[in-house]
């Protein structure tokens, strides 16, 4: 019962964390930028959700559309600000990943000034509830989050696979010079898929900040869990980041509750390693031109 | 005197801050005519389609095409903007997206086409032409055959209904029996009155199907004459098309 336990929480994590990563690998997939800033967009989302908590009452849940909102707009000013202007660049893809260092060093300093660097979590409710299936405990907030994310992650899902627009952001990771040769308006979808991506972190965050407890300097941790995530799936699909996700975050579990916890995050940076060594483009990726 | 449908004057272009590739380049081409631009390799051939097609920008010079909505000046326009009114651009690689199904592909060539009927309308009619296709349409672009891509590429070009198609090398990679498909195809689509600029490394092929020749060296163009002249023509038969000399 224990490891069933386990496994499904497991699961639930690991489908949070898919859901953080998705806009990490949909931004690359498409923009080719290596979105370091992308943690600290689902802090955003967090701060936004927590004080819509203490504020207003609002349940996370609820406040999901509003919090991806605030992350949206924020991810489009940051796009007009920071790489509009050297898109197209050879060295885009390289010059991204020192853009949003800084971007990330800016508004991690941002966060820790205005909201000192303190942890902090949302406790609706069902934060500290828990369901129980004949001896198989579940607490509520991770199933909750568990849940909301797989569904939020097959949305989008449906969206790239049947809608116009979603087909012309697969068409244009593919190759953007093709996608403008059908008339697909490249720089409009790249700044779309850019918020979109962004308003998944926003909509992360409000999920993350009922389960693991949060301050303005954590999501260096994340992005370290993150990349690895998306470099086992395969940079820009976001299949493979759910099922590495899924995978990595049952280890991790396991490995948390047969070992120590303090071992289970060694699990996504022991296959962030392995698969380097062993298929470098993870397991949906493409080799890139 | 037919309608000329696509007018190049003083075009000239290169890439990035390099030095010009084309230089005042004038080209005409009327309604229904297949024009193909030969010449050596480094010629810029492929150059004036990518100065046509917004890929670059020519730094001179004017493309006036004579678009439904009357006559436009494309230089300076985007490709995506370009490509709305009436004029496709087949590239080198064949510009499909492999990993995206047939019907994927198609719906994408479709992409400025708002009225869903009338896309669902041009596929179909696109998927009578090429029936092949239709058995195909759940597979992604890339695994099928050389020939099957070559028709996917046709089966996109005639769902745009354009006015004026740039087609560049379409034989390249091709087995033979497959580039004689591509001409036909080329052949049966101009046939329709769609007016077609190729460009062509196989000049005796290219020729063969074509109205025009276009002699291309170093950037300029050396001489415009009927297909049928060109190929017979001694001088440009040494240059470029490699008969030997009599003894």
């Amino acid at each position: 019962m224990f490891i069933i336990q386990t496994i499904i929480l497991g699961l639930c994590l690991g489908f949070v964390y898919a859901l953080m990563a998705t806009g990490l690998t949909l931004i690359f997939g498409v923009m080719r930028i290596v979105n370091l800033a992308h943690p600290i967009f689902i802090l955003v989302g967090a701060f936004a959700a927590y004080y819509l908590f203490v504020i207003f009452g609002m349940d996370p849940i609820f406040a999901i559309p509003l919090c991806a909102a605030t992350t949206a707009i924020l991810g489009a000013i940051t796009y007009k600000l920071v790489f509009e202007k050297d898109a197209g660049s050879q060295t885009y893809s390289e010059m991204t990943v020192l853009l949003t260092f800084g971007t990330a060093m800016v508004l991690d300093g941002t966060l820790s000034y205005l909201f000192k660097n303190t942890q902090r979590i949302t406790s609706p409710p069902y934060a500290t509830d828990a369901i129980f299936i004949g001896d198989i405990f579940l607490p509520t907030a991770q199933l909750y989050s568990g849940l909301i994310s797989i569904a939020l992650i097959v949305g989008l899902g449906l969206f790239l696979k049947f809608s116009k627009l979603g087909i012309a952001i697969r068409a244009t990771s593919l190759s953007r010079v093709n996608a403008e040769l059908v008339g697909i308006d490249v720089k409009f979808v790249c700044i779309f898929s850019f918020v979109l991506g962004c308003a998944l972190a926003g909509a992360a965050g409000s999920l993350v900040s009922f389960v693991f407890s949060f301050f303005p300097a954590k999501h260096w941790e994340w992005i370290a869990i993150l990349m690895s995530l998306v470099v086992l799936g395969g940079m820009g699909s976001i299949l493979g980041v759910v099922i590495s996700a899924a995978i990595l975050s049952v280890m991790a579990s396991l490995v948390g509750a047969f070992i120590a916890p303090a071992w289970s995050t060694m699990v996504f940076f022991v296959a962030l390693f392995v698969m380097l060594l062993v298929k470098p483009h993870g397991m949906f990726g493409k080799y890139l031109e | 005197m037919s309608e000329c449908m696509l007018k190049l004057e003083n075009i000239v272009a290169g890439y990035g801050y390099g030095p010009d590739i084309i230089k005042n380049i004038n080209l005409e081409l009327n309604k229904g005519d297949i024009k193909c631009i030969i010449g050596p390799n480094g010629a810029g051939k492929s150059t004036v389609l990518k100065a046509i097609a917004g890929i670059i920008i020519p730094r001179n010079g004017t493309v006036s095409f004579n678009s439904e909505k009357g006559n436009l000046e494309l230089s300076g326009m985007e490709t995506y903007e370009i490509m709305k009114t009436g004029l496709c651009f087949i590239p080198q690689d064949r510009s499909l997206f492999n990993t995206l199904t047939v019907a994927e592909n198609l719906a994408m060539a479709g992409y400025t086409i708002n009225d869903k009927h009338d896309l669902r309308v041009r596929i179909d009619e696109a998927l009578d032409t090429f029936p092949r296709l239709k058995e195909r349409l759940t597979q992604y672009a890339g695994t099928m055959s050389g020939g099957e891509q070559q028709q996917l590429i046709f089966a996109r070009a005639i769902i745009l209904k354009p006015r004026v198609i740039l087609i560049d090398e379409p034989s390249l990679g091709l087995a033979p029996a497959i580039v004689e498909q591509a001409f036909q195809h080329i052949e049966n689509i101009a046939s329709k009155g769609v007016s077609i600029l190729l460009v062509e490394q196989n000049a005796r092929r290219g020729l063969s199907s074509s109205n025009f020749g276009t002699v291309m060296d170093l950037g300029e163009i050396v001489f415009e004459k009927p297909a049928n002249q060109v190929l017979s023509d001694d001088r440009i038969q040494e240059l470029y098309l490699g008969k030997r000399k009599k003894k």
